[in-house]
């Protein structure tokens, strides 16, 4: 039998009696407790949720995201047919997380025969409490895959990529290199280096543990894009002529250097920009710093005898003598305090205007050159482009130098007219010969035939300038000159190839020397042909410096255009033109 | 158990449902036409129909989950083996076009050709088509001069000497391409096959 007495339950067992608790006040007190502990979890959620919920929630954001630079592929650098000369291509780098090596000796001797490194260097790099080290930069991908068939404990890699030269030296001094972080050092390289470079991108994730992106979570993703390919007008066949010759002839005259000029007259583009010595732009710190130039563009020089093309051009074309005009020169002639002489000492001689290009006559020139005066040579000199930028944005380019007309002094005229006394590049000299080759008309020598961006499209430089220099007959009838220092009695004899009609200019110019600041004995000794003499296509320059076995243009210079120019000619399929070279005579009287 | 239950021990009553016995007083106060209804009898729904019904949707969304991570995991997995099958062939592609481009370079092509025994002419000439006109002045290259078996006849090349049969007089260049369509073409043979990875095969490559 159980009562009720106040609230609380009785029940009686024969004569004990037992207390039992009150459920409901056990019901309520347990309602109680549970309600405060669950609101105290209520408010803290409300507290997390709500007070400092988008605080929170944005602050796990920024601990998930994730920003990764994308790199941009680099842009190629493509001869005139479009083979690469320089691409980029996957590499990978090897490291090594230290702390994860087991046994550094075992690893550095499996690791050294695959990387070609000593394995003591690599035992050293593996030891030590690093989590990141490299082993090797810029192995190929099958090296690597080689690496990891091995599975070494603690050996990773990491993707990066390596700019490699195909063909070697090929057109090295134009393209130029990169450094280590992949970037233009020289060359077209350097100056193109931001849009070959491209425009790296980036992506953003979420990061879940582990380092892996959260498939579901926020990604913003921004393409990288590549960088532009950039087709250069050169010929790899006749570059590759062209720096074989020139390497040969150096080599075998012993001179410094030496360097080829091929230019297309009719459009300006440059097919062979050739020097020697060169370098490899796989190995550039092989190489002397002075090899690494663009020596046709950044070396100058007083150009000597070619440069009287350009002071006969003028000649004739201010109307002041023609091819047949008779000169009589004699054996010195005094300007101003100097005494000139040719480069043969010689009598008084009756030569025609022909005749003094022929024989390449200082005295002669300077004669021809009063009768149209200093003004006005200075400013065929500027024409022509001498003094002035050559357009090809190259580097480290120089313009050459010529003084202004009113800074000549008595001896300047004469000793500028027969090619001292005013310093050019290369390609300078070589363009005054395409100008004569293209008609009187000069058009900027080009280097970049056109650059190609990542989606196919194709950008062409904008057409080059062009300018009027002397006029059609003029380049006509100094054509003709040019073909009698080929032809017989001329200094350049050997320039000739057979069936073909060839003109040019031999120079052989004193250097002068640095610390006297004297005309020195040593010269350069060049020829400047173009071919076919009556439509010409092709214009090749030959330049050779300080050379100790012989001496002149004809002698060194000249058999050098003749096989580079034989060999172009049948590489871009130029025939002959079948018509004869006219003899004209470079003597007049008796 | 309701006291009043246990308080029915009359004799004289006939049998009467608890419904019955607790309406007695409500029924004899009022009218005799009314009768009883007979009890509502509840139906249940059987226990056995909701647990089965339950259980089919349970099993459908059960499978139908599996389905859908199996799927997912499917995908997952083909994604990944798809894309190391693209890094491989992008990484082959690369060493092609660096294989390609290494032996393209002029250096090696001479190498080549000279191993071949060929000189570089040093006289350009042309021969004018069709009208066989020279143009230029050749002269013969420098060089040892290949002698030709002496059964060969003037303008033909002797048959097993592998070289392509000289044109005669009567060459028809339309006859000849048409010939050569059909599949008289041979297989490039690869230069230095150590340069090319060895387990390509030129029809396994998309040449562009």
């Amino acid at each position: 039998m159980s009562a009720r007495e106040g609230g609380r339950t009785f029940r009686d067992y024969g004569s004990t009696r037992i207390h039992l608790g009150n459920t409901r006040r056990r019901g309520t007190a347990l309602m109680l407790v549970s309600s405060l502990i669950l609101m105290v979890f209520a408010l803290r959620l409300v507290d997390l949720q709500a007070v400092q919920g988008s605080e929170l929630a944005s602050a796990a954001l920024d601990q998930r995201l994730r920003t990764v630079e994308l790199p941009a592929l680099r842009g190629s650098i493509l001869d005139s047919s479009g083979v690469p000369l320089a691409i980029t291509v996957e590499a990978k780098n090897v490291t090594a997380d230290q702390t994860k090596v087991t046994d550094p000796v075992l690893v550095a001797q499996a690791l050294s025969p695959i990387l070609g490194a000593d394995a003591d260097i690599l035992a050293q790099r593996l030891t030590g409490d690093r989590r990141f080290m490299y082993l090797a930069k810029e192995v190929t991908p099958e090296t690597w895959e080689q690496i990891s068939a091995l599975r070494l404990p603690g050996v990773f890699s990491e993707d990066t990529s390596r700019r490699i030269y195909p063909a070697g030296d090929l057109a090295a001094n134009v393209i130029g290199f990169v450094g280590a972080q992949g970037s233009g050092l020289g060359g077209y390289e350097y100056a193109f280096n931001d849009e070959l470079g491209g425009t790296p991108g980036e992506t953003t994730f979420e990061r879940g543990l582990g380092g892996r992106a959260i498939p579901t979570g926020a990604s913003v993703r921004v393409d990288a894009q590549a960088g532009v390919d950039i087709e250069l007008t050169i010929d790899r066949d006749i570059q590759y002529f062209a720096q074989k010759e020139i390497a040969q002839a150096v080599e075998n005259s012993g001179a410094s250097d030496g360097t080829v000029v091929v230019m297309d007259p009719q459009s300006g583009r440059i097919l062979a920009l050739a020097t020697a010595p060169t370098f490899n732009p796989n190995f550039p710190t092989q190489s002397e710093q002075r090899d690494l130039n663009n020596r046709p563009l950044t070396s100058a020089f007083e150009p000597g005898s070619t440069s009287k093309v350009m002071t006969l051009a003028a000649v004739i074309n201010e109307g002041a003598a023609t091819p047949y005009t008779p000169i009589t020169v004699p054996g010195s002639l005094r300007r101003g305090d100097k005494d000139f002489h040719d480069s043969t000492p010689h009598g008084t001689l009756q030569l025609t205007l022909t005749g003094v290009m022929a024989k390449s006559s200082n005295i002669g020139t300077i004669l021809a050159a009063e009768r149209i005066g200093g003004k006005k040579l200075s400013k065929y000199l500027k024409k022509f482009g001498i003094g002035q930028p050559t357009g090809l944005g190259f580097p480290g380019e120089t313009s050459g130098f010529v003084p202004e007309h009113q800074d000549w002094s008595p001896t300047s005229f004469p000793t500028i007219a027969f090619g001292q006394g005013l310093s050019v590049n290369a390609v300078q000299v070589a363009s005054v010969f395409s100008t004569i080759a293209n008609d009187g008309l000069r058009v900027e020598p080009s280097l970049v035939k056109k650059i190609i961006h990542e989606d196919g499209s194709v950008e062409e430089p904008d057409a080059p300038m062009t300018t009027r220099v002397v006029s059609r007959e003029t380049a006509i009838q100094v054509r003709e000159m040019l073909e009698s220092v080929v032809g017989e009695g001329g200094t350049a004899t050997n320039a000739g190839i057979p069936g073909y009609r060839v003109g040019g200019k031999t120079g052989t110019a004193q250097i002068i020397n640095d610390s006297t600041g004297r005309y020195s004995n040593e010269v350069i000794a060049s020829f400047v042909g173009m071919v076919p003499a009556d439509n010409p296509r092709l214009v090749v320059g030959v330049f050779i410096s300080q050379p100790q076995n012989g001496r002149y243009g004809g002698e060194l210079g000249a058999p050098v255009f003749k096989k580079v120019s034989s060999y172009a000619l049948g590489a871009l399929k130029i025939p002959p033109t079948g018509s004869k070279a006219p003899k004209l005579a470079l003597t007049f009287g008796g | 158990m309701s006291a009043a239950s246990q308080r029915d021990h009359s004799p004289n009553q006939p049998s009467e449902s608890v419904t019955e016995y607790a309406t007695r007083g409500v029924r004899r106060r009022t009218r005799e036409n009314l009768r009883l209804v007979a009890p509502i009898r509840v139906r249940k729904a059987s226990r056995g129909v909701f647990v089965i019904v339950l259980a089919i949707i349970l099993g459908v969304g059960l499978l139908g989950m599996l389905v859908i991570n199996t799927t997912l995991a499917q995908g997952a997995f083909t994604v990944s083996e798809l894309r190391s099958t693209q890094e491989e062939l992008s990484r082959t592609e690369a060493t092609l076009i660096e294989s390609v481009a290494a032996l393209a370079a002029p250096v090696v092509l001479e190498t080549k050709a000279r191993n071949l025994g060929m000189v570089p002419s040093s006289t350009p000439a042309f021969i004018q088509i069709p009208t066989g006109k020279v143009l230029g002045k050749p002269k013969p290259a420098p060089g040892a001069r290949i002698s030709a078996p002496a059964n060969a006849t003037v303008g033909e090349a002797p048959s097993n000497s592998g070289l392509p049969v000289a044109p005669g007089v009567d060459y028809d260049p339309a006859a000849a391409d048409a010939q050569r369509a059909i599949g008289e073409w041979s297989e490039p043979t690869l230069i230095d096959p150590q340069i090319i990875p060895e387990d390509l095969t030129l029809d396994a490559i998309a040449v562009e």
